[in-house]
């Protein structure tokens, strides 16, 4: 494993324990910039 | 005139970034199958845990409403259905949708013929929709995601993808330098 492949993996895990500790991804602005997205059905 | 072209920007980049990561090439992507190149599984397992943490942090920064996203609805056995066709035309053509246009940009032969396939099988469908449209309506499960039915807070679910990513990374590897 290369050096940016692990502190990328590193990153990834600890924005992802993070994110477990956090719960719910409620905004906590009243008023988000982006209000409406749409997730097309995805594909390669 | 933006409407037009901020898609295009963003499938020439998104075209461009697949034809980086090799995945125009037929024989790259069928090694998926044969358990020989897992690029796939790891580009898109990376593209997934990237924009699934993204939306997780700007959604709890503020800048974006999750709530807002449309996430198309669950048709279980169409969408199974589609599932198994879109496999079988993959593993038999050796490219997607996607990867057949990248193929095709780039001169190859095999590229353009799937790219033609593809267009005639999108427009043979479409001609006869109304015989399998009853099909494709059927089996309406609503909107699934994965916190729902694991009936766990969306940041867990987030954290357990990233572990199960880093495991899929690391037995791809394994898997790649035995072949």
């Amino acid at each position: 494993m290369t050096r940016t492949r692990r502190w990328l993996a590193i990153a990834a895990l600890a924005l992802g324990a993070a994110a477990a500790f956090a719960g719910t991804p409620a905004p906590r602005h009243p008023r988000p910039a982006v209000t409406h997205l749409y997730a097309p059905p995805s594909g390669c | 005139m933006s409407a037009y072209l901020l898609p295009l920007a963003i499938g020439v980049a998104f075209g461009f970034t697949l034809e980086r990561a090799g995945l125009g090439n037929a024989r790259k992507l069928t090694g998926q199958f044969y358990l020989t190149d897992l690029t796939v599984l790891k580009v898109m397992f990376s593209a997934i845990v990237t924009a699934m943490l993204g939306l997780f942090w700007l959604s709890r920064a503020g800048w974006l409403d999750l709530d807002a996203i449309a996430i198309p609805e669950t048709y279980l056995r169409p969408q199974i259905a589609g599932g198994v066709v879109f496999g079988a035309g993959f593993a038999l053509a050796g490219l997607c949708p996607g990867t057949s246009c990248v193929a095709a940009a780039s001169g190859r032969g095999d590229g353009i013929a799937v790219a033609g396939g593809l267009l005639t099988g999108v427009l043979a469908s479409g001609l006869g929709f109304p015989l399998f449209l009853d099909f494709y309506d059927s089996d309406a499960r609503g909107v699934w995601t994965l916190p729902s039915l694991l009936h766990l807070p969306a940041g867990v679910v987030v954290f357990g993808v990233v572990l199960v990513a880093l495991a899929a990374f690391a037995v791809a590897e394994r898997v790649e330098r035995r072949a």
